[in-house]
């Protein structure tokens, strides 16, 4: 095993923190550490300072804002960038879902469709006849069983 | 129903408001942990986001979809975070209100405890908030390189893979620009007794 130089050895720290080091560089490290103090110190130091930063990163929760107005936020800001064109303000029609839609859409053609086969006046139903003035009319198929004079 | 990341990224191309509203709900934490630690400052770091999450939304056609979306995020964040330091250096810029520890603790880290179980105790309190004001102050004095390799790596935990896509750097060069970044923190911190 080559004896490590103290650069050498501060060269790896990194990687055992990170656990990627291999078990032979591992062993060369540990034996430079057992019998090199000031290396030992480094490596303590070193710890701490990654401990410390773990914690700080854990345990400080950065003032984030709040989740729903920045969202809104940014909304308004691309709207008003984009002229409305983006995240502009929506009429019923642009705050419903496409299917939605196209399924009012068939019940109102259906709708439309039932009434005027009901309907009296609608073209889907035979015309009544017109009532002449002091006459009294008679139904199209009976006057047409009248015999000719 | 939260779409997947597949489905989402489609939606985002066609400027879908609902997705990117779900894009922005999803991230905006972690953006924000990224640019708040990198800046020091959260007002600053907010608008900074909001910044960030439009870029997205005008520039999600260029994202080839090679890397995760989170980390595409990260990239933009990054670079928006390394302009803004550069105008705000110019402006000799250096509040670090945001991180004034007595005025944290509403969110909750992605992957930390939750924050009942985090809490400390009164006689553990001071002791905690001077340790994280200590480390926030180191990581602000760092080179800006070092500082973002430090945040991502040691605070976001994100891999190295990840810190190569959103740094653009291979692995090698991330790893001992880290451990340079890393040691030069620990100089610091020891200085100021930690
Ligand atoms: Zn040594």
């Amino acid at each position: 095993m080559n004896d490590l130089t103290h650069e050498q050895a501060q060269e790896l720290f990194s990687d055992r923190y990170d656990g990627t080091l291999a078990p032979e560089r591992d062993a060369e490290l540990a034996a430079h550490l057992s019998s090199c103090e000031p290396c030992r110190r480094e490596q303590a130091e070193f710890e701490d300072a990654m401990k410390a930063v773990k914690t700080a990163s854990v345990k400080r929760s950065p003032r984030a804002p709040d989740q729903k107005e920045f969202t809104a936020r940014v909304e308004r800001t691309l709207s008003a960038r984009s002229d409305g064109r983006f995240f502009g303000p929506k009429g019923i029609w642009g705050t419903m879902p496409m299917a939605i839609i196209s399924l009012l859409m068939l019940a109102i053609t259906l709708a439309i469709y039932l009434i005027a086969k009901r309907s009296t006046t609608g073209s889907l139903k035979e015309p009544i006849q017109r009532r002449d003035h002091g006459g009294e009319q008679l139904p199209r198929d009976l006057r047409n069983e009248l015999p000719r004079p | 129903m939260a779409l997947d990341e597949a489905t989402l990224i489609k939606r985002l191309r066609e400027r879908d408001e609902r997705a990117f509203r779900q894009l922005v709900d999803e991230h905006q934490n972690r953006v924000f942990g990224l640019l708040v630690r990198m800046i020091g400052n959260a007002s600053e770091a907010e608008d900074l986001m909001q910044e960030v999450f439009i870029q997205v939304f005008k520039a999600i056609d260029q994202f080839r979809g090679d890397a995760k979306l989170s980390t595409w995020l990260y990239r933009i964040a990054a670079n928006t975070c390394k302009n803004r330091m550069k105008y705000l250096n110019r402006r000799s810029y250096s509040k670090t209100d945001a991180l004034d520890p007595t005025t944290e603790g509403a969110e909750v880290e992605a992957g930390g405890q939750p924050l009942a179980a985090r809490v400390p105790t009164p006689d553990r309190m001071l002791e905690g908030q001077q340790l994280d004001a200590i480390v926030q102050e180191a990581i602000a004095t760092l080179d800006e390189d070092h500082k973002l390799l430090v945040v991502l790596r040691d605070m976001q935990d994100l891999s190295y893979e990840e810190i190569c896509e959103v740094t653009g750097l291979n692995e090698g060069t991330v790893k001992s620009r880290l451990h340079r970044a890393r040691m030069a923190l620990k100089e610091k911190l020891a200085k100021r007794g930690v």
